[in-house]
């Protein structure tokens, strides 16, 4: 199909994406869209560099290919370069919801799904402003490299959401809920859960008092558990931060103890959700990869390059945001572990500590943060008056310690209006959950 | 029938560092084409990215059956074109950014560098039949660089970040002197008051969130209560600004075309809240000033929204604003957010040391927190003269520190 340039590996990912995006604002269309575009990714190495192109000339691709490779050097032997050796070589078609895809459903369908939550909020007094979101994307991805990978694979998305502003008693508040699906007709019929949602948030902004900030043990809802899971371990799991740094490698060597005994923590691409890549940006077919296993350290995610730096395995780990940018590690559908207790079981012995139900963002460094949304304090093991926090905070390689309850019911969630930033590329579709846990120690402010 | 074109090209070089030299070199050129098309009160838009055989006009055209109102008429009669001076050569970056990322590593071989420097040039043009042509072109570097000690086990210690239209070797390696040798300097926590030195997107997004027009016209503004009350201090005035100078990729013209005149607009002035931030649905709306701040995605209806946010500077030096003071310049707070009810808290990463003149070493970690009307009311000592962070003006005021045990 292409002439690839000799002494070089070079790879294009073609990207071919449909968007549906409708906004209802207190009543009324503010936005009623559909986009359609395509664009590619080149990328083409000469053993020491790597030089990419980003375009939407999809018929001038050999021409953006030879212009790159006139800018490279090149290796004679660069099929044996470590990171491209390891690059796989796959065949294969996945079009899991060609048959099935929200292309076909028409703009009037969308918007009266969407009409119908909006309607809901309209009956709401104590809302103040509120914005229904309806977004849908059915992408397919083409994958073609000099090594002679050639996998077409695809990836749909649809959602409805709400957001509203809140006013009650003089006391402003905020809220939404988020029905992300993988088809259309799976939208429908959440209303009752949209309501349920409102009626906590409007309790919360009315009831909620200021946190006294201390050290807490705090019981993570499964979306707070989600969150904390990707921020906390999530992030340091991603081998980009460790190539070429020996003090990383050592204090993140496999097998090391880095949590509680029970925590389980996992990232895999090949499941339905947000993060579903059944291959990802450099062909690399998707796979189950355990981070954390009973406590222990057993694994990373990589692309190809880290996966050479590092000696380890390839994960199926390299993404991009889009086809304006190069896949870097990130991850998929990550989440911990379930355990055996109910979430009563996990308040029990909790004489003063704080249940975090719902949040407004996170993030992850060496300290990983979650900004509440509505938490609660818990006295004598029973959820009891509604707190405002600003944020909760810890360490991450002390708290993933601190974990010692795990619910046996596991939930998964992703969002529909955000995504995971890392580095320039944000929004990245991810997915996240975990049961409800139990964690000690948590600074609260 | 109006027709419109609103167009946004971005064209980037973007170099990868990994292990502190450069590892990758992506271009793009990128075009993207809303066609709007205004009739009866309605809009119909469709967006162009890249290739297609459908006639935009004509798919624009059955946009209109959306039924998305927008009744006002679109600018008219309006030439004007800008394009704003910077000297930055893709072409010859490579080699001079290849020496600085050399010499960074012989001067300090301890650190390892990563992520990006990307140079942006973005053309924005809004063009109508109703004789309106808006042109704005505005090339910029960004330097977006972490720094990882190598005994560290942090993803990240540090970071080197600054906006420049000039490349300047020097400049950036003062700054990369400065921030190592302040972070390789452990200082401990003084016992007299701490002032807090910080860029102000960490402390004003809540003054953005709240005065948002759409927010403040429903009544659901924390703010609300407050308009035309002198709640700040007397030298807080917070303004929408379009000053070249102060900001980046931001055109002259919003993305309903509107200009405004004199390159300014205070919402809030000497402590006192007066207008909340506008585009041409919600000044009409809620009878507000129109504030020129519609935003779109290039296949959007403008709606609201704003990013060219600035403080009246003090004449004051961060120097002379600290008074005698220490201060901790506020690096890395990732994480922190406000409460509904205005209430601020962050952990804080990385806090460096300062006296106003120089870094002079790095703090253990701690939190910080504040009450949103005190930050910018009675604890506010000002916006500096001086570019003291990075080539930026920073923020100076009192919040509460609390160090970690």
């Amino acid at each position: 199909m292409y002439v690839f340039p000799e002494g070089r590996y070079t790879d294009v990912r073609v990207e071919d994406v449909f968007q549906t995006d409708i906004v209802i604002e207190n009543g009324v269309v503010r936005q009623n869209k559909v986009r359609n575009y395509q664009g590619a990714l080149i990328r083409v190495f000469d053993g020491d560099k790597w030089y990419y192109a980003a375009t939407t000339k999809l018929d001038d691709l050999q021409g953006e290919i030879d212009r790159l490779a006139a800018m490279t050097g090149s290796l004679p032997d660069i099929e044996n370069e470590p990171a491209v050796r390891l690059l796989e070589v796959n065949r294969d078609t996945v079009l899991r919801y060609a048959a099935d895809t929200v292309k076909a459903i028409g703009r009037p369908d969308k918007l009266a799904l969407l009409q119908r939550y909006s309607d809901i909020c309209a009956q709401v007094p104590e809302i103040t402003i509120c914005k229904a979101y309806y977004k849908d994307t059915y992408s397919v991805k083409h994958f073609l490299s000099s090594k002679g990978a050639d996998v077409r694979f695809d990836f749909q998305s649809a959602s409805a959401t709400v957001r509203y502003n809140l006013t009650v008693a003089d006391k402003q508040g905020r809220g939404g809920k988020d029905i992300v699906k993988t088809g259309f007709s799976a939208l429908a019929g959440h209303e009752d859960e949209v309501r349920a949602e409102i009626e906590k948030d409007i309790a919360h902004t009315r009831d909620a008092v200021p946190v006294a900030p201390g050290r807490y043990t705090c019981v993570l809802a499964p979306v707070v558990t989600g969150v904390f899971a990707h921020e906390s371990f999530g992030h340091k799991s991603e081998a980009d931060f460790m190539i070429g740094d020996e003090t990383m490698m050592k204090a993140w060597a496999i097998g090391s103890a880095v949590g509680a005994p029970d925590l389980n923590i996992l990232d895999r691409g090949d499941t339905e959700g947000s993060g579903y890549v059944p291959f990802d940006d450099e062909g690399t077919r998707a796979r189950c990869n355990y981070i954390i296993k009973n406590g222990q350290l057993t694994g990373r995610l990589h692309s190809a390059v880290t996966a050479a730096s590092l000696g380890e395995m390839l994960t199926g780990n390299a993404r991009a945001v889009s086809f304006e940018y190069e896949p870097i590690v990130r991850m998929t559908n990550t989440y911990i572990g379930g355990g055996s207790l109910s979430l009563d079981d996990l308040l029990a012995p909790i004489a003063n500590g704080i249940y975090i139900e719902d949040l407004h963002h996170g993030s992850g460094m060496t300290t990983f943060t979650i900004a509440p949304h509505r938490a609660y304090m818990i006295r004598d093991g029973k959820i009891a008056e509604p707190v405002r926090i600003s944020v909760i905070s810890g360490n991450v390689m002390e708290t993933l310690h601190k974990i010692d309850g795990f619910s046996r019911d596991e939930e998964f969630f992703s969002f529909a209006l955000g995504g995971c930033g890392k580095m320039e590329q944000a929004p990245l579709r991810v997915s996240f959950g975990g049961p409800a846990i139990r964690v000690n120690d948590i600074n609260v402010q | 029938m109006i027709k419109e074109t609103y167009e946004v090209t971005t064209q980037e070089t973007s170099f990868s560092v990994v292990q502190s030299r450069i590892d990758s070199i992506r271009k793009k050129n990128i075009t993207r084409t809303g066609y709007r098309v205004y009739q009866d009160g309605l809009i119909g838009v469709h967006g162009q990215l890249g290739q297609s055989a459908d006639d935009p006009w004509q798919k624009a055209v059955e946009n209109l059956s959306s039924q998305v109102a927008y009744p006002f008429a679109p600018v008219r009669g309006i030439e004007r074109e800008q394009t704003v001076a910077s000297d930055l050569d893709d072409q010859a970056i490579l080699p001079e950014l290849e020496a600085v990322l050399a010499e960074a590593r012989k001067r300090h071989p301890e650190f390892i560098i990563s992520n990006k420097v990307n140079i942006t040039e973005t053309t924005t043009a809004l063009q109508n039949d109703q004789q309106t042509k808006l042109v704005h072109r505005d090339k910029t570097l960004m330097v977006g660089l972490i720094l990882k000690h190598k005994d560290s086990v942090s993803i990240m210690d540090t970071f080197l970040g600054y906006r420049a239209r000039h490349w300047d070797a020097g400049f950036f390696l003062d700054e990369f002197e400065q921030m190592t040798a302040a972070y390789n300097t452990q200082v401990p926590f003084p016992q007299d008051e701490l002032l807090v030195v910080t860029e102000p997107d960490l402390l004003a997004g809540k003054l953005v969130t709240e005065l948002n027009g759409e927010k403040v016209g429903y009544k659901s503004s924390l703010l609300n209560k407050d308009f035309g009350k002198k709640v700040f201090h007397d030298d807080f005035t917070f303004y929408l600004d379009w000053d070249e100078k102060e900001q980046y990729l931001v055109p002259f013209f919003d993305a309903e075309g509107t200009i405004i005149p004199e390159g300014r607009v205070d919402l809030i002035r000497g402590g006192v809240i007066e207008k909340a931030y506008t585009d041409r649905r919600t000044a009409d709306k809620f009878q507000m000033p129109l504030t020129g701040s519609a935003t779109c995605p290039y296949d959007g209806v403008p709606t609201l929204g704003a990013r060219n946010f600035n403080m009246v500077r003090s004449k004051k030096t961060v120097h002379e604003l600290l008074d005698g003071r220490l201060g901790v310049v506020i690096v890395m707070a990732s994480g922190g957010d406000y409460t509904e009810d205005g209430n601020f808290a962050a952990p804080v990463q990385l806090g460096l040391l300062t006296d106003g003149t120089r870094l002079l070493g790095r703090l253990p970690e701690f939190d910080v927190s504040g009450r949103l009307y005190d930050i910018f009311g009675k604890d506010y000592l000002g916006y500096s003269q001086d570019r003291f962070l990075a080539g930026e003006h920073a923020l100076v005021v009192k919040m509460k520190i609390s160090r970690k045990s």
